[in-house]
C-alpha cells in the first residue's frame, strides 16, 4: 500500500500543493492581522483571545484546505476517470479497491499534515506579532496551554480531513470536478462558519465529526463499487 | 490445444442495445489473432471486456485457463493492451509514463525503456511530453508501453492507425517478431483487411457486435480457389459450349459479357482452343483468384483502405 501511495504523489507531482500551502498561510495569516485593526475601527473586538484566534484561524485554515482537499480528489480521482487515464490504471495487476485506498489515504494525509502545520504556523505566528505590533491585547500562552491547543487541533484537522471527502460522493456521480468543487463549499459553510464572538460553527467538533462519519460511509460504498464500474 | 482466450456467449448490453452478442470465439497459445470489422462493430468492446474494463452482462470469458470474474485482476500482469486510443498522463514524459507502467506492473529493467523506444522507432523522445506527439508517434509510445514487460498475451487496438506507410511496415515485422522470437499470443484489431490478411493466422470477423466467422487464414485462402474469367461479346453461346462440348457445369454467368469459370480440371488452353473453334470471340481469357478483400466485403461492408 506504502508504494501504491509513492507512486500516486510520484505521478501527480504535488509540488503545487506545497506552494499553495505556503501561500494560503501567508493570506490566512495577514487576514488576521488585518480583522483587529478593522474591528477596532468599529468597537467590537473578537480577536481579543487565544479562544478567538483559535476559532478564526481555525475556520480559515481548515476552509482553505477542505477546498484543496475537493480539488486533491478532483486531480487525482474524477480527472483520472474524464481523461481516462482510470483506464491505464485498472490494466495493472492490482486490485481496484487498493488503487482507489491509495488514493484516498494519500489525500486525507496530505489535507490532515497541511492543515495541522498550517494551523499551528498561523497562531504562533499571528501571536509572535501581535507581540512586536501589537495588534491587539497581549496574549501570553503557557505550555499546558499550548499543548492543549495543539492537542485540539490535530483532532480538529483530523476529523476535518475525513469530513473533506464528502465531495467524492458528488463528484463520482458524473465524474464532474465542479460538483466536486462546488460541494467542498458547502462543507466550508457548515463547518468553518463564525457568526460573532458568542457563536461559531468552527468550533463545535460534531459537525466534522458528523460529516466525518458520513465521509466513511461514502468511502465504504465508493470502494465497494469500483470492482463493478465500467469503464466506457 | 491451449487456448488463451475463449468467451461463451459473451454478450454486453448498453441501454437495451446489445453492443457485443453472443460472441464465442478462441484464441490459441501463440497465434496472432486478427479481429476484423467496421468501425463500431464491437471490437474494442470485446478487447475491454477481455481487460475486465467493462463487465460482460451474460456469458462468460476462460482466460490463461481460468474463468474470469468481475474483480479479477492478477491475470493483468500477463497481459499487455492498446484499446481504442493512446492514453497516457500528459504531465509526464514519455520516459515517466513508461517508468511509471513499469512501476505498477512490478517490472524491473532499467534498460527496458531504451531497448522498447528503439525497436517502436521513437528516438529522442524519453524527455518529451506525449502532448507534443504525433499521433503515430502516441501510437508507437502506446504499443511500447504494451510490450515492455514483454506480455504474454498482447491486445493491441488498431494499432497502425496513424501511422505511415514505413512505419505500417515496421510494426508489421515488430508483431512478427514478438510473436515469433517471445511466443506472445496477439489479438489484433483493424478495420483494414490488407493489414490482418498479412499478419493473422486466425481471423475473427464481426459485424453489428456478432463475430460472423472465426477461421483459420490457410482454410479461407483454400476456400477461395482460382478461377477464368472469360469475356466474350457472344456470352450465351459461349455458355452452351462450355456445358455441351467441355461438359463444364459449375460456371457462372456474373454480367451480359463475363462468366467465370470454376472447373479446376480442364486447363484454359483447352477451353480458349474449343471456344474459336466454335467461333465465338473472346475478349479475354485469364486466370483470377477471389481476393481475400473480395471475400470480406462480401461479408461485412467494410471499409476498403488498402495500406
Amino acid at each position: 500500500m506504502f508504494h501504491l501511495i509513492r507512486l500516486e504523489s510520484k505521478k501527480f507531482k504535488l509540488g503545487w500543493f506545497v506552494k499553495g500551502t505556503i501561500l494560503a498561510n501567508i493570506i490566512i495569516l495577514s487576514i488576521l492581522c488585518i480583522i483587529p485593526v478593522v474591528e477596532k475601527s468599529e468597537g467590537t473586538e473578537m480577536l481579543k483571545d487565544v479562544t478567538g484566534v483559535f476559532t478564526i484561524s481555525g475556520a480559515g485554515v481548515r476552509g482553505v484546505f477542505i477546498v484543496f482537499a475537493a480539488v486533491l480528489i478532483s486531480k487525482m480521482i474524477i480527472q483520472e476517470f474524464r481523461n481516462r487515464t482510470m483506464f491505464i490504471m485498472f490494466s495493472y495487476p492490482i486490485n481496484r479497491k487498493k488503487i482507489l485506498s491509495a488514493k484516498l489515504i494519500l489525500i486525507v494525509l496530505m489535507t490532515f499534515i497541511a492543515m495541522t502545520i498550517s494551523h499551528i504556523v498561523v497562531i504562533f505566528s499571528f501571536i509572535g506579532l501581535n507581540q512586536i505590533f501589537h495588534f491587539t491585547s497581549a496574549m501570553s500562552l503557557t505550555s499546558s496551554d499550548v499543548l492543549a491547543e495543539i492537542i485540539k487541533i490535530i483532532m480538529f484537522s483530523l476529523t476535518t480531513a475525513v469530513a473533506a471527502l464528502v465531495p467524492l460522493y458528488f463528484g463520482m456521480r458524473n465524474y464532474s470536478t465542479p460538483a466536486t468543487i462546488i460541494s467542498s463549499l458547502l462543507i466550508v459553510s457548515v463547518t468553518c462558519q463564525s457568526m460573532g464572538p458568542n457563536f461559531s460553527l468552527a468550533g463545535i467538533i460534531y459537525i466534522p465529526l458528523a460529516l466525518a462519519i458520513i465521509a466513511l460511509g461514502i468511502v465504504v460504498l465508493a470502494i465497494r463499487k469500483i470492482d463493478r464500474i465500467d469503464l466506457n | 490445444m491451449d487456448y488463451v482466450v475463449q468467451t461463451r456467449n459473451l454478450t454486453k448490453t448498453f441501454q437495451g442495445h446489445d453492443v457485443v452478442s453472443n460472441v464465442t470465439m478462441n484464441i490459441r497459445q501463440g497465434e496472432i489473432y486478427g479481429f476484423l470489422g467496421p468501425n463500431g462493430a464491437g471490437k474494442s468492446t470485446i478487447m475491454k471486456l477481455l481487460t475486465n474494463m467493462i463487465k460482460p452482462s451474460h456469458g462468460e470469458v476462460t482466460i490463461f485457463g481460468e474463468p474470469l470474474k468481475h474483480d479479477s485482476f492478477d491475470y493483468l500482469k500477463r497481459i499487455g493492451s492498446m484499446i481504442e486510443y493512446p492514453i497516457f498522463y500528459e504531465k509526464l514524459t514519455a520516459r515517466e509514463n513508461l517508468e511509471l507502467h513499469c512501476a505498477y506492473m512490478g517490472y524491473h529493467s532499467k534498460q527496458a525503456i531504451r531497448d522498447v523506444l528503439d525497436r517502436v522507432g521513437l528516438e529522442n523522445v524519453e524527455n518529451k511530453l506525449p502532448k507534443d506527439f504525433s499521433l503515430g508517434m502516441r501510437q508507437r509510445l502506446c504499443v511500447a508501453r504494451a510490450i515492455i514487460t514483454k506480455p504474454e498475451f498482447l491486445i493491441l487496438d488498431e494499432p497502425i492507425n496513424g501511422l505511415d506507410p514505413a512505419g505500417i511496415k515496421a510494426m508489421r515485422k515488430l508483431f512478427k517478431t514478438l510473436n515469433q522470437e517471445y511466443g506472445m499470443t496477439l489479438l489484433i484489431s483493424s478495420h483494414i483487411i490488407g493489414e490482418i490478411e498479412q499478419i493473422a493466422d486466425t481471423i475473427g470477423v464481426i459485424k453489428g457486435g456478432k463475430l460472423i466467422e472465426e477461421a483459420s487464414m490457410e482454410s479461407i485462402k483454400a476456400r477461395n480457389k482460382e478461377y477464368i474469367e472469360l469475356v466474350t461479346s457472344n456470352q450465351k453461346k459461349a455458355a452452351m459450349v462450355l456445358h455441351d462440348k467441355l461438359g463444364i457445369n459449375n460456371f457462372k454467368v456474373v454480367d451480359d459479357q463475363t462468366i467465370r469459370i470454376y472447373a479446376a480440371d480442364v486447363p484454359q488452353s483447352a477451353i480458349s482452343k474449343t471456344l474459336i473453334l466454335e467461333d465465338i470471340n473472346i475478349e479475354s481469357i485469364e486466370k483470377k483468384r477471389t481476393t481475400l478483400e473480395e471475400y470480406f466485403v462480401k461479408k461485412v461492408e467494410l471499409d476498403q483502405v488498402v495500406s
